[in-house]
Formats: structure tokens, C-alpha cells, sequence
């Protein structure tokens, strides 16, 4: 376990066969004993500073359960530009593996310059949404979009269609054969990460031969699948790279990964405009609060983060913290029993440089900003 | 989880590589992905990227945190392996 949470992997062969993968999960960290006895409005803060890869949704799920548990109401416009800012970040992280994994496959350096933009559209949108950039303190109110907005959007779908996808023909609707056209012409650097994949035969590598919906003799949360292939799971070209017992291998989770970046600056672009239509303390209910007889309080609320789905959990009692909780995602997906060991154990390289190869796309495919060290013994 | 940990830098090497500083640990990084570092600058590290410019400020007090919550250990085991 290290301070960026790696996971830990190993590959054990048997005469050149894969015959297990073993995946110990990063130590969660216990919360509660830090944030215990703080006020209500200090968990975001230092949230957002310890979980800084991903700190704009963890920020968003911490503030919704912040103001939940204080009750404090949630002006519409805010909670929806949270929301782009949610988004934007999870272009970003999809952008960035993306670029880091086509330079790691082909031997190159990555792209720095174009990935340097990438890394700035967060940050500009959340200045161009939230005076002073401070979106996530309990009770904020969202500027009304402006044209450093409206350029950051127009930033984010430039630089989405020269590392993942410009043609006018919706990228999730293409079928395979169009699909593995468009890699193999390699006009972007998602196309040149998809076309040696494709052209090696790696479609399916990875790919659990169990049935659908995870291993039904496991609880459902430890064999739950919350990436972006849950969420683009509708796709027609997500569903036409999926085995036919419907399971996912490594080009189902990239092609949802470049068919969510693909549809992500539209839907920032189409939330700005939106925005503009909301009238002025428009209110939206919080998250439900729970109370219990002492007088504690509970709230939880969620964020959809580029791995999957973060839920925060919240008590408060006497207006103090009494307790804190994260659930991440890479918790669950690289659980014992989760995602990324049964996809592991179902790869079948002989060699065992090969095995390594596909171990690295394959955990960058299921989750994109996770440390990790794989062993082949 | 998604922690990075803030760092010194304290060589500048060729084709945007970094070495940083951490604690009496140093380690070489890579700064493709942010513009504009100079000597002295801290860093947030996540798997042997920098990821963002922070103050001396922002960087001492996410230390502190990382302290409180029990993984700077950790990371200093690792970092010097």
C-alpha cells in the first residue's frame, strides 16, 4: 500500500499458463478518526486536498453531503455546475490515459503539450463557473456562464477530437467493422492506442467466460462494474465488443472509454447552455437526511468519477463531524472477488512479457488513474 | 484512492523529467503534464507524474493531512525502495 493507493497484482503461472490472479486492493483510509470532532465544512476542504487526482468529484459527493447533513438548501444552478465540473474531470482523466497509454504502447514520449491543455480544463472551468474558483463550499452560488465558460467548452471539444474522435457519425453508434476502419486509419491518439489492440487480436483478452451481471454467488457491491463501461454499457459499439455470454474484454472498456470522452464535451457545452435557463434561486432538495435518536444526522451523496462511482457518507452530531466514509470505487473493482481479478485470471498470454502488456491496458482500461505494481511468477 | 503527494523539485533534467524531493527521499519523475516548473517549485506526484504545480503552503498542509491520516509512512517505505 502507498500514499497513491496501488493496488497490488500478481500473475501466477504454470508452465507458461496463467493460472490465477491475485489483487489486493489499496488500504481504505479511515476517515473517521481525521474528520471526527471538525465542522461540517472542513471535511471538503481537506477532502479535496488529500484525494487530489480525483478532488473535483470527491469534492461535489463531499459538499452534496455536507449540505445534506446541514440541511442547507441547494440552489439548481449550483448543483448542476458541480456537475460539469464532474465531468470536465473525468475528460480529463479519460483524455490523459488515453494519450499516456497510446505513448506507453507505441515506445514514444506522450504528447505533452497537447495533455497539458487537457489538464487545465477543470481548473479553468470551475474559475469561469464559481467566483474565485470555489465551487465546493457548503451554500456557494454558480456564476451565470460567461465566455471564459463557453471557450473552455469549445477547448475541451477541440482537444477531444484530436486525441479521441472527430467524425460526425456518433462514435458509440459505429459497428465494429467501421470502428476498426476508423483505429486502423489512426487519425487520432485514441485510434493508434485502439489499432494495435484490434490488430493483435486483444479484443477479448480479459474477458470472465462466467455469465452476465458479475459472479452471482457474491454479494452484489463486491462484484459491481461502476466504470465507464457500466455507464456506456447501451452503446451499440460497446455492446458489439462484449463476449456472448455478455461479458467485457479489453476493447468493450476502451471503446467505452473513447465513447464517453467522445459525447463528454457535448454534454459540457449542452450544461453550460442550460445553465443560462435557470432562474435565480432555484432550489433543489438536498439529499435525504437520516436522524437517529441521539440527535446524529446522516447524509450520503454520490459522484460519478471517470473509475466509477464514489459514494461519501456523512454523520453529524451536536454540528460536529461523528463520522466520515468513502466507498471508492477502486475498492470495490479491485476487490479480492471484484472486477479486475476475474478479468486478470482470464488472460491467457503464454509469454510471460506479453502477459505483462496486456495486465497494464488492461487495469489502465478498467480504471484510469489507480497505481499499481503487476508480478508474473 | 486517488492521493498524490506533494513534493520539491530540486533537479531539472532533460525531456521534461524532474528529480523531486520528498522528506531525505529523492525520486525522478516525469513533467509532461504541467507547464512552466522551476527549481524549487512543489509538485503533486501520482505514479511518477507531476500532476499539478502547489504553494509551499498547500503542500505543507496536505502533508499534514497524509500524516494524520497514516500513509505517510508508507509512502516514504516506498518511495526509497
Amino acid at each position: 500500500m502507498s500514499i497513491d493507493g496501488r493496488v497490488s497484482i500478481d500473475l501466477v503461472c504454470d508452465g507458461g499458463r496463467l493460472v490465477k490472479a491475485i489483487v489486493v486492493p489499496p488500504r481504505p483510509i479511515a476517515l473517521g478518526p481525521i474528520l471526527r470532532g471538525r465542522p461540517a465544512t472542513q471535511a471538503v476542504s481537506m477532502i479535496g486536498l488529500l484525494f487530489s487526482v480525483c478532488g473535483i468529484a470527491q469534492s461535489a459527493a463531499s459538499v452534496e453531503a455536507v449540505e445534506a447533513a446541514l440541511e442547507i438548501g441547494a440552489d439548481r444552478r449550483t448543483k448542476q455546475a458541480r456537475r460539469l465540473l464532474v465531468l470536465a474531470e473525468t475528460l480529463r482523466e479519460h483524455l490523459l490515459r488515453i494519450g499516456l497509454d497510446t505513448a506507453s504502447l507505441a515506445g514514444e514520449p506522450a504528447d505533452g503539450k497537447t495533455l497539458r491543455r487537457v489538464m487545465n480544463l477543470p481548473l479553468r472551468l470551475k474559475q469561469a463557473l464559481f467566483r474565485g474558483g470555489n465551487a465546493f463550499v457548503p451554500g456557494v452560488w454558480a456564476e451565470m456562464p460567461g465566455a471564459e465558460a463557453a471557450e473552455t467548452a469549445t477547448e475541451a471539444s477541440s482537444l477531444t477530437q484530436c486525441v479521441v474522435y472527430a467524425g460526425e457519425k456518433p462514435l458509440g453508434e459505429m459497428d465494429r467493422d467501421a470502428f476498426t476502419e476508423w483505429a486502423m486509419e489512426g487519425s487520432t491518439v485514441a485510434a493508434r492506442l485502439l489499432a494495435p489492440v484490434l490488430a493483435r487480436g486483444w479484443a477479448l483478452i480479459g474477458c470472465p467466460e462466467k455469465t452476465t451481471g458479475g459472479n452471482r454467488d457474491l454479494p452484489k457491491q463486491a462484484s459491481a462494474d461502476t466504470s465507464c463501461l457500466a455507464r456506456q454499457a447501451g452503446a451499440p459499439l460497446v455492446r458489439a465488443f462484449l463476449s456472448e455470454n455478455g461479458e467485457a474484454g479489453l476493447a468493450a472498456r476502451l471503446a467505452a472509454r473513447v465513447v464517453e470522452a467522445s459525447k463528454l464535451p457535448g454534454q459540457i457545452a449542452g450544461g453550460l447552455a442550460a445553465l443560462r435557463d435557470v432562474a435565480d434561486g432555484s432550489d433543489v432538495p438536498t439529499s435525504k437526511v437520516f436522524r437517529d435518536e441521539n440527535g446524529g444526522r446522516f447524509a450520503t451523496a454520490s459522484a460519478e468519477a471517470a473509475r466509477g462511482r464514489l459514494e461519501h457518507r456523512i454523520v453529524f452530531k451536536d454540528d460536529r463531524i461523528a463520522d466520515y466514509a468513502i466507498t471508492s470505487p477502486t475498492s470495490i473493482h479491485f476487490g479480492e472477488r471484484g472486477i479486475a481479478a476475474r478479468s486478470l485470471s482470464a488472460l491467457a498470454a503464454s509469454r510471460r512479457e506479453v502477459l505483462a502488456v496486456q495486465a497494464d491496458l488492461l487495469v489502465r482500461a478498467i480504471d484510469p488513474c489507480v497505481g499499481y505494481d503487476v508480478r508474473v511468477r | 484512492m486517488c492521493l498524490a503527494i506533494p513534493a520539491r523539485v530540486v533537479e531539472l533534467l532533460d525531456d521534461d523529467m524532474a528529480v523531486v524531493a520528498f522528506d531525505t527521499i529523492r525520486k525522478r519523475i516525469s513533467l509532461a503534464l504541467v507547464a512552466d516548473v522551476s527549481l524549487g517549485d512543489f509538485v503533486l506526484v501520482h505514479v511518477g507524474y507531476a500532476l499539478h504545480k502547489v504553494s509551499p503552503e498547500e503542500a505543507e498542509r496536505t502533508l499534514q493531512l497524509m500524516a494524520e491520516a497514516g500513509v505517510l509512512e508508507e509512502e516514504r517505505e516506498e518511495i526509497s525502495a
